[in-house]
């Protein structure tokens, strides 16, 4: 159920965003933490935004319950210095680069 | 600078039924774990170079490792990913460091290919933190029958000078998948997405 609003809408949302949205995914019970994958909206490999956020609810998932995530950013990590590809760098063709 | 390493694990799940429908095969998943010392512990390098030596040694061993624990051939391997626990002492920076720029060259070595970004996670935790490493499919990144997470976690590990490292493999997709999207006999294998 989310691979198809958690991706193309949310894309769509933030006015057309290239890259793939990293996702990930598992059965737990109430209280399971949950690191949601991040990444540069429209290249995948920009080094500096590869992220992630970790959520969870202590009271959820109940049983007959599923926990859906988005996060989103303004920015790099802090301090990011390991090189690769730079955001200003971006062609912004094919969602990787 | 060579990783101190202080131990090592490797997992290996099997699902045989799911909503009490057999998984026939099992779908099958592995992930290796590498618990370091992190040499930049309590302190702010700039110069992070050292890191981007040891993910380049750990991408091999525990890539190596983890197919091994499957037991299949290396180039069978069907989605992948990675991801890094830094202790309280360590910044977020120093995950970025072994993962991102050297650890995925030896992973691709070590299955005889992969073309799509390989997924990842990183945080900060202390003894017991849970880390979700994500999967993707190796070859087509928008598989969408192998797009799934693994979750792991050492009762012992991160110490807060320490990092913990994971590489996972898989050798199929999630369980009874039924979402439709690119399936995996439609890669073209061109561009690492498709």
């Amino acid at each position: 159920m989310w691979h198809v609003p958690g991706g193309y809408a949310m894309r769509e949302a933030l006015g057309g965003a290239k890259a793939i949205v990293a996702s990930t995914k598992k059965v737990g019970g109430p209280g399971t933490r949950l690191d949601v994958p991040i990444t540069h909206i429209n290249a995948s490999y920009v080094r500096s935004h590869f992220d992630a956020m970790e959520v969870g609810l202590n009271d959820a998932p109940r049983a007959d319950e599923i926990l859906l995530a988005l996060v989103m950013t303004t920015g790099p990590r802090v301090h990011a210095r390991v090189g690769g590809l730079k955001a200003s760098e971006i062609e912004g063709e094919d969602g990787l680069r | 600078m060579k990783a101190a390493i202080r131990k090592i694990a490797v997992f290996v799940e099997e699902t045989h039924t799911e909503m009490d429908r057999k998984v026939n095969p099992p779908t099958r998943r592995a992930a290796a774990i590498a618990v370091i010392e992190n040499p930049f512990a309590g302190k702010y390098a700039e110069d992070l170079s050292d890191l981007m030596t040891i993910g380049e040694e750990l991408g091999e061993l525990l890539a190596t490792k983890a197919v091994a624990a499957l037991g299949i051939p290396a180039n069978t391997v069907e989605s992948y990913g990675k991801a890094a626990a830094v202790g309280e002492n360590g910044e977020l920076e120093h995950a970025a460091a072994i993962l991102h720029p050297k650890l995925g060259a030896p992973v691709r070595r070590v299955l005889g290919n992969g073309a799509a970004l390989i997924p990842s996670n990183k945080k900060r935790g202390g003894l017991g933190v849970v880390l979700d490493i994500p999967l993707g499919h190796k070859d087509a990144a928008f598989v969408r029958s192998h797009f799934d997470g693994m979750e792991v976690r050492l009762n012992d590990a991160p110490r807060a000078n320490e990092i913990m490292v994971a590489v996972a493999v898989t050798d199929s997709g999630r369980p009874l998948p039924r979402v439709g999207g690119l399936t995996k006999d439609q890669i073209k294998g061109e561009d690492g997405l498709r």
